[in-house]
């Protein structure tokens, strides 16, 4: 009986600190959402409380006022394109580095957490210039490429580890069974790792849909400027335009945010169930 | 079916020798264990036989070809581990026929040599179910079964049977028997469990640091080992160790030295083969006895002459305590000799 007192208060603080921790995460996001909803009148009253009436004239302001969808659609070609490049290549690479007989295998892992280190800024103006060069500037193409590569760290390194946790006995086995390297890869392996790939694609998804210094560099229009780029670009001459700033960060957030949920649930499940040896 | 040869294999892993200039052939059909303490490099041989991994030295020959440089999809040899090694994201037919569909095996073809294998291994109420679902004896089952569907040149078989309980055991050592006996297919079975090596070999090659002790058929193996390092991993309990001085007043010892002195030999006794008197008597040696271990069927009795300890069985109808004295006795035939400074055997 003695104990269940403080059991309470202990639980009691676990849930105040998780409440405290998602309302320090989500302050910043329901203030931009009720600025976005908020008439133009109020948008400067302090403290920001909440709207007396609520209003979408900010969201018909940017569908109407700039070409969301096309800069949407940039966005999701760049984070899609990433997203491919980086899990196909980071998957080859960490199904060697965990299960075939590399040599210098740990001189490759220190290289790819040194590279990761490598600060985004000073890579910038020989990036520009390459680019420059081979005629790649404000394109699509030329952020893809930029990104892959400051994603492929993360997702070598994650790679790797989940690859290491599938016992090597199943690739010994596939490969006696009839497979090839690549075969066993195939048919075995990448099913098994399918919870990381999940993990490391949302990470470099969401990574590459936030980027915001090399998106501005390295564009110079809306043919390849992405969403974060584009609503840093919304303040005019004489004026910033919160409400439509707000409402377009809100349109920019939610399809992360719908990404984050639907694969969180089949990241948690895949990896419990991988966890228990089969 | 195919022969298999090891020819001068030689594989280490940085300082461990795993194999050392390893000469061996097992021929079509044998059953064969590769014996020896765990992590003596026993499973890295079958890597090898399977391309798994490649020797530093030496060749391995499949049947009439040289398989040294052939990646294991080309080798024919079919594999079962100590971890089932399921594929957890097929169901049990689909992991039957896995091997079939990387030979592009007609559908039709495939469907019916799953329902084969899982006939023969009591399989067919399980098919659609994960591995998972089953049970460790079942996994083992169904891993059997992905080695043998396709009819391999020869099966290698890596601990299958360490992770199972001891009634499942027996049940699928009786099992490996069975199909080995109808199948007749070459087997090379790694081990550290003396027992299963007996039970179920042709014949066994004791292994330690990355040599052969000794290759021969398992009565062999045991009746004559040809060192002490043999001789204790054979047979359980251990064979008994005693300097022969220890024994010189026994007239057994005396034939087996054949007026050799006792000095530098070592005598070995199979605690089967000693049997412990409550009574004086004559050829009965006296040792105090220090341990009574009853099993069932019989009782091991650990008596001490000097320094050294003996371990024999309980007389029929004796009865001994632990801290009296025993009497000990064994026939002449009993006493192995080797040599102690290199432990080798000496015939006597």
């Amino acid at each position: 009986m003695a104990a269940a007192p403080g059991r309470c208060v202990k639980r009691a603080g676990l849930w105040l600190g998780l409440a405290l921790a998602c309302a320090w995460s989500l302050a910043p996001f329901l203030w931009q959402l009720s600025t976005s909803l908020k008439p133009q009148a109020e948008l400067e009253t302090l403290p920001p409380l909440l709207p007396t009436t609520l209003t979408l004239q900010h969201y018909q302001a940017i569908f109407s006022g700039y070409p969301l969808l096309h800069l949407l659609a940039n966005s999701a070609l760049v984070a899609a394109g990433t997203t491919v490049l980086a899990v196909g290549f980071g998957s080859l690479a960490g199904f060697a580095l965990a299960k075939l007989p590399v040599r210098g295998r740990t001189g490759v892992l220190a290289g790819v957490v040194v590279l990761s280190m490598l600060p985004p800024i000073a890579t910038v103006s020989p990036l520009f210039l390459m680019l420059n060069a081979a005629g790649l500037r404000d394109t699509l193409v030329a952020l893809i490429l930029v990104y892959t590569g400051f994603a492929l760290p993360l997702a070598v390194w994650l790679m790797t580890q989940f690859f290491r946790g599938i016992p090597s006995e199943l690739y010994i086995a596939a490969r006696v069974d009839g497979c090839s390297a690549f075969g066993a890869l195939r048919k075995v392996m990448l099913p098994l790792a399918l919870p990381g790939i999940a993990a490391t694609a949302l990470l470099t998804f969401i990574q590459s849909w936030n980027e915001f210094l090399y998106a501005l560099s390295l564009t110079s229009s809306d043919a390849a400027r992405t969403i974060p780029v584009a609503i840093a670009l919304f303040p005019g001459l004489h004026e910033i335009p919160w409400g439509e700033i707000a409402a377009g960060s809100v349109v920019a957030t939610l399809p992360v945010v719908l990404l984050a949920v639907l694969f969180q649930r089949r990241v948690l499940e895949g990896l419990t169930a991988g966890a228990v040896k089969g | 079916m195919a022969r298999i040869a090891l020819d001068a294999v030689s594989k280490r892993f940085d300082r461990t020798v795993v194999a050392d200039s390893l000469s061996l052939t097992i021929a079509d059909g044998e059953f064969f264990t590769f014996l020896g303490p765990s992590g003596c490099g026993k499973s890295t041989l079958l890597h090898m036989i399977a391309g798994i991994e490649t020797p530093d030295a030496g060749r391995i020959r499949l049947g009439a070809i040289d398989a040294t440089d052939l990646p294991p999809q080309k080798r024919d040899v079919a594999m079962v581990f100590q971890s089932y090694a399921l594929y957890p994201h097929l169901s049990v037919a689909e992991n039957l026929a896995f091997p079939l569909r990387n030979r592009r095996v007609a559908p039709d073809v495939i469907a019916a040599e799953v329902r084969r294998v899982a006939e023969v291994l009591g399989l067919g109420a399980l098919l659609a179910q994960p591995p998972r679902q089953l049970s460790g004896g079942q996994r083992q089952r169904v891993a059997l079964g992905r080695a043998l569907i396709r009819r391999p040149a020869a099966f290698l078989m890596d601990e299958p049977l360490s992770n199972l309980d001891a009634a499942l055991r027996l049940e699928l050592r009786a099992e490996i028997k069975r199909v080995h006996a109808t199948h007749g297919i070459t087997t090379v079975y790694v081990t550290h469990d003396q027992e299963e090596a007996m039970v179920l070999s042709d014949r066994v090659a004791v292994l330690r640091a990355g040599r052969v002790q000794q290759c021969d058929v398992p009565a062999a193996i045991y009746l004559r080992p040809a060192n002490v390092h043999v001789a204790q991993f054979v047979g359980s309990p251990p064979m008994n160790l005693l300097p022969a001085s220890s024994l010189a007043q026994h007239p057994g010892a005396a034939h087996c030295l054949a007026g050799r002195g006792p000095d530098g030999f070592v005598l070995g006794l199979r605690p089967e083969q000693v049997d412990f008197h409550a009574d004086a008597g004559a050829d009965r040696q006296r040792a105090e006895i220090v341990l009574i271990e009853p099993t069932g069927p019989q009782t091991w009795v650990t008596g001490r002459i000097g320094e050294h300890r003996l371990r024999g069985r309980l007389a029929t109808g004796e009865n001994l305590a632990a801290g009296a004295a025993g009497y000990f006795t064994f026939a002449r035939t009993a006493l192995h000799l080797f040599d102690g400074p290199t432990g080798t055997r000496v015939e006597s």
